[in-house]
């Protein structure tokens, strides 16, 4: 394959970066969830409400 | 202790979980966008011929132009909620908060694909043309457009009052849409040293496995991209619930503080 480094190193840039992006995106609505406890098998608080008016 | 009160609104586990990061449907969208893309590595790579003009730098058309597209469709999507958000924001229950958050999920999906867009772009110009840059009509166009969204996304992130930060960042989104037409027809309206384009309605510049290729790439990519947006939408949601939470337990504590019932 000819200029292989080069080609090679753009799928790099473009797969790591969407999957670097989708992971950060994932893991701060995990860390949010945890905070506001909406992780998954808790119970929400009571008196709060998580659905928009 | 101070506790904030709310409507009573109970939401089960289940639910509360699902809004938080995931659903049934974003997770097999996610398995498809990631296998999809695994396959488009394997396809670019490995199974598309040479092509018989410039060589093995063919392979970026299926990183370049379907990452561009994504980001066309994230940004016109922008622009679509945006517009909604104007016209029929206030009259909604929600006074346009899901518009909103659209757009804003869209914008940045956008600005992400049409950077990754000017990197392959400029990787495959040092291939074809010698140089990484050009200030060529398309590629400044397309700088240009990449430079107004990060300008909305910044707009977005200015500590003010939520409906009038919205209303501002909308009006944003309509005025870096301009650029969307210019930068697509840049290459019809303007001499440029940029191809036109790869596919169109009326004769394709390409065809047989590179066509396939590319056509599966787009598909792999637009996967991506929409499912970037689902998950982006819902984080947005949250740090909005938690702004909320925080406010109304700020109010609360100085109505404590002052004695006020």
């Amino acid at each position: 394959m000819d200029h292989a480094g080069m080609i090679i190193a753009g799928y790099a840039i473009v797969f790591a970066t969407v999957l670097g992006y989708g992971a950060a995106i994932v893991a701060r609505g995990r860390r949010l969830a945890r905070e506001l406890g909406l992780a998954e098998g808790e119970e929400p608080q009571s008196g709060q409400s998580r659905e928009d008016p | 202790m101070v506790s904030a009160t709310k409507p009573e609104m109970p939401v089960s586990p289940r639910t509360s979980a699902r809004m938080a990061t995931s659903s049934v449907g974003t997770t097999v969208l996610g398995w498809l966008a990631f296998v999809s893309l695994v396959a488009t590595a394997v396809l670019g790579l490995v199974v598309s011929p040479r092509d018989v003009v410039t060589g093995d730098a063919v392979r970026f058309l299926y990183l370049h132009v379907p990452v561009i597209w994504v980001a066309y469709g994230a940004f016109i999507s922008c622009a679509i909620a945006s517009a909604l958000f104007l016209w029929k924001g206030k009259s909604r229950a929600d006074r346009g908060r899901h518009l909103d958050r659209v757009a804003g999920a869209s914008a940045e999906v956008g600005v992400v694909f049409t950077a990754l867009a000017l990197i392959t772009g400029a990787m495959w110009g040092r291939i074809t043309w010698g140089v990484y840059w050009q200030w060529d009509a398309r590629l400044t166009m397309t700088a240009m457009m990449f430079v107004s969204f990060l300008g909305y996304l910044a707009l977005r992130r200015l500590p003010t009052e939520p409906s009038v930060r919205s209303k501002r960042a909308a009006i944003a989104a309509l005025v870096s849409s301009v650029n969307l037409p210019l930068v697509h027809f840049s290459v019809d309206w303007w001499r440029t040293l940029h191809q036109e384009a790869s596919l169109s309605v009326d004769e394709a510049e390409i065809t047989g496995n590179m066509y396939s290729v590319l056509l599966f790439s787009s598909v792999a990519f637009v996967l991506t991209g929409i499912w970037l947006v689902a998950h982006r939408y819902r984080v947005i949601r949250l740090e909005e619930i938690r702004d909320d939470e925080g406010l109304e337990l700020a109010i609360a504590a100085r109505r404590a503080e002052a004695g006020v019932d």
